[in-house]
């Protein structure tokens, strides 16, 4: 997704993640994510850090602004320059909005009753949200049974939504290391389980694991 | 008897102290033990400096009645040093003990830390009084802003990187550089707007969070621009900086008033504290009645604080203490220093008051090694540096001589008797004895001690010396007045350049032997190459 203010490229995806580019004359930006929690307009400062101005296909990991949440969550990105009079000066805001928008979503999940009941799930999610979705299973019945099923060359997914029971990765780095007691947090990052879920799964019963991915 | 531990780890500014029934005995810090400064921005552990109290006092951790730990902590370390049975304690709570708790304070107290961010805060504000903290205030660093770390990020980019890529200046280390400078900056609007949209206040709230990396964020663009190729620059975002933090902290603790307007006392905390010019114009504020800085104002400091209110909780300590003063280390007897002495190749002879003031008199650059070593930052008297401070060229000499390039000028030690006479405020005199705090100098001064005299703003950073706080400073400053007429000399801390101040007898001699010193003055005897 491209965004173009006066001579600055945005390129947001959120595919495998959040990630976010930024091309301009600057040399450097910062990308901050705040969320706004159910029933709350007070966004929730997550994460910021600055990026250095280069385009995506160009860019090295450490050079690009990346969140790795999977799950749904109602987030904002907002991105600012430095003006040498001024400061800090916001250039462009995204709050997450996937209205009338391709959205996938991947069930990884053996079990075909299971994957039935995460479908339904799916529609409550796309009902909601008002977003056109395409569902992939290991399933060849309930995949052919979505009508976006066949549709997905040259579509540009809003967002991809992961749904199973993924362990924790070694990679969740930003899991707090429960060790140092007491030590700095900057932001409201969750102490979560794995970049795939809000919560462990372990303790969560079939409908809860995929309401807890999609936010419902 | 109760013997209480506190310990503060994980951080930069590992220490450990040791309460005795009620008693300071010991506080040490690990950087005089490690000699790595500030432990180079890396986690440092209080393993040397417990060893050493250990040592001192035959009392060992694992066998103390309390083991108290300041937060954050590594369990793993905890249970290393401590065993399974300890107790932690909030970082900006300890903070505050050590500041209330050391203060001597009186009567309804305001108490305030401030700092970069320690566990989950970066601020607390606690009402005082008959020996009760209670909380009313605290900043959580995950959705505020932290002064602190505009500081520590600012200092870590103004003067760039090397080719390594490691920044000139250190956090942690060099922001006293950046304050030092500030008075030969001038005010400028847009660095103030620049500032501003880094960090801004507004009742009881420090917006925007994630303040380090903003920081470095402005700092990294502005010096991909050229902004600070020019000193004049460095010296006037320095400048605007200072008066950005002074107008910020002044705003906050004038609300604080506007609540609490019958507490016009101030025990203050926290690495930003460390800010002496800022602590001056907190003590001018018409309002308040006194001052107190706690001497290890920094994280240095959070052993003592968390030890401290373990003894309340114990009604060990019922009131706030004061301080005779911070020779909280270790001493080395006369008989110990003969045999260190003896790898190297020195006169010796019995020390002299009246000869040492003579040489302080004639320029001689004296080593000054009494006694306990101070806890916190400062050198105060044991681990000192001693000359005259009525030439102008001192400060170069003293700079060359330390291999340091500090533009702040060197502190002045005063005879008590003289404060009022030199210096224009006669409040927080307490806080004065550890130097934690600025004053202006009186014109007819300024040209006498010009060593010790920051030129732009007349202001000097004095420690008040009393008979009771060191008798033998005391003596040697009468004996220099007798002959000068000065009642002030020049003190620095005993230590080169990037190095923490001295601890042992050794470090003294090595640098008396490297001729950093003209004369090195340990205990009862005068050394001399």
């Amino acid at each position: 997704m491209f965004t173009k203010i006066d001579d600055i490229t945005i390129q947001m995806d959120f595919n495998n993640g959040i990630k976010v580019h930024v091309k301009g004359p600057d040399l450097f930006y910062y990308v901050e994510i705040y969320e706004y929690e159910k029933n709350s307009n007070v966004p929730k400062y997550l994460e910021g850090h600055q990026i250095h101005s280069i385009p995506m296909d160009e860019a090295p990991f450490w050079k690009q602004f990346k969140f790795d949440a999977r799950f749904y969550m109602d987030f904002e990105i907002r991105i600012s320059r430095v003006d040498r009079n001024e400061g800090i000066q916001l250039v462009h805001t995204h709050r997450y909005n996937d209205r009338g928008r391709y959205v996938k979503f991947e069930i990884i999940n053996k079990n075909k009753g299971e994957t039935e009941l995460w479908v339904d799930r799916i529609n409550k999610y796309c009902e909601i949200h008002k977003c056109i979705p395409v569902i992939k299973t290991d399933f060849t019945d309930i995949n052919h049974r979505n009508k976006n099923f066949f549709l997905t060359d040259g579509i540009e997914y809003y967002r991809t939504y992961k749904i199973g029971r993924f362990p924790k990765a070694s990679k969740d780095f930003k899991t707090m290391d429960p060790r140092k007691k007491g030590f700095l947090w900057f932001g409201f990052w969750k102490i979560f389980w794995s970049y795939e879920h809000p919560r462990n799964w372990k303790h969560l019963n079939s409908q809860e694991v995929v309401d807890d991915i999609l936010g419902l | 008897m109760s013997s209480i531990y506190g310990f503060y780890c994980l951080s930069h500014s590992a220490s450990a102290s040791l309460i005795v029934d009620g008693k300071i005995i010991h506080c040490a810090e690990e950087e005089r033990f490690t000699r790595i400064k500030a432990a180079d921005q890396y986690e440092s552990y209080p393993q040397l400096c417990s060893e050493r109290i250990e040592k001192a006092t035959g009392i060992r951790v694992k066998e103390a009645d309390h083991k108290m730990f300041a937060l954050p902590i590594h369990p793993d370390f905890g249970d290393f040093l401590a065993g399974p049975n300890y107790e932690t304690c909030s970082h900006h709570t300890a903070h505050n003990y050590s500041a209330y708790f050391t203060s001597g304070m009186e009567g309804k107290v305001l108490s305030i830390s401030l700092d970069g961010g320690g566990e989950n805060n970066t601020s607390k504000v606690f009402l005082c009084e008959d020996g009760k903290m209670v909380e009313v205030k605290n900043t959580p660093i995950c959705s505020q802003g932290s002064l602190g770390l505009l500081w520590a990020f600012v200092t870590n980019t103004i003067r760039g990187y090397d080719p390594n890529g490691n920044p000139v200046w250190k956090m942690l280390k060099d922001e006293g550089k950046l304050m030092g400078m500030a008075p030969n900056g001038k005010y400028n609007e847009r660095y103030q707007k620049i500032l501003k949209s880094i960090i801004s206040y507004k009742d009881f709230v420090f917006s925007f969070p994630n303040t380090g990396f903003r920081t470095r964020f402005v700092m990294d663009s502005l010096f991909a621009q050229g902004e600070f190729n020019d000193f004049e620059n460095i010296q006037d975002f320095a400048f605007n900086l200072q008066v950005y933090t002074e107008e910020v902290v002044l705003q906050f603790i004038d609300d604080l008033h506007k609540l609490f307007s019958d507490h016009t006392k101030i025990c203050l905390s926290g690495g930003i504290f460390a800010n002496v010019k800022l602590n001056q114009k907190i003590n001018e504020l018409p309002w308040v009645e006194e001052i107190y800085i706690t001497p290890p104002m920094g994280d240095e400091g959070l052993s003592l604080g968390v030890a401290l209110k373990k003894a309340v909780e114990l009604g060990e300590i019922v009131e706030p203490v004061k301080f005779e003063n911070v020779y909280l280390g270790f001493e080395y007897s006369d008989s110990e220093v003969l045999k260190i002495s003896q790898n190297f190749d020195f006169t010796r002879k019995p020390y002299n008051a009246e000869e040492i003031a003579r040489d302080i008199d004639a320029g001689k650059i004296i080593g000054w090694f009494q006694g306990k070593m101070e806890y916190g930052p400062r050198a105060l008297g044991a681990r000192s540096i001693l000359t005259k401070a009525t030439d102008p060229e001192t400060h170069s000499r003293l700079n060359e001589r330390l291999f340091r390039n500090d533009v702040m000028p060197f502190a002045p030690m005063v005879l008590s008797e003289y404060f009022d006479e030199i210096f224009t405020c006669s409040k927080s005199k307490y806080a004065a004895e550890f130097m934690t705090i600025c004053y202006t100098t009186k014109e007819e001064w300024i040209e006498k001690i010009p060593a010790v005299i920051q030129k732009t703003d007349k202001t000097a950073r004095p420690q008040i010396i009393t008979q009771i706080n060191n008798r033998r400073v005391w003596d040697l400053m009468n004996k220099y007045n007798e002959i000068s007429n000065i009642p002030v000399i020049l003190n620095t801390s005993f230590n080169i350049h990037n190095e923490p101040i001295i601890e042992s007898p050794e470090h003294a001699f090595t640098h008396l032997q490297n001729k950093v010193v003209d004369k090195l003055v340990i205990g009862n005897y005068v050394y001399e190459n």
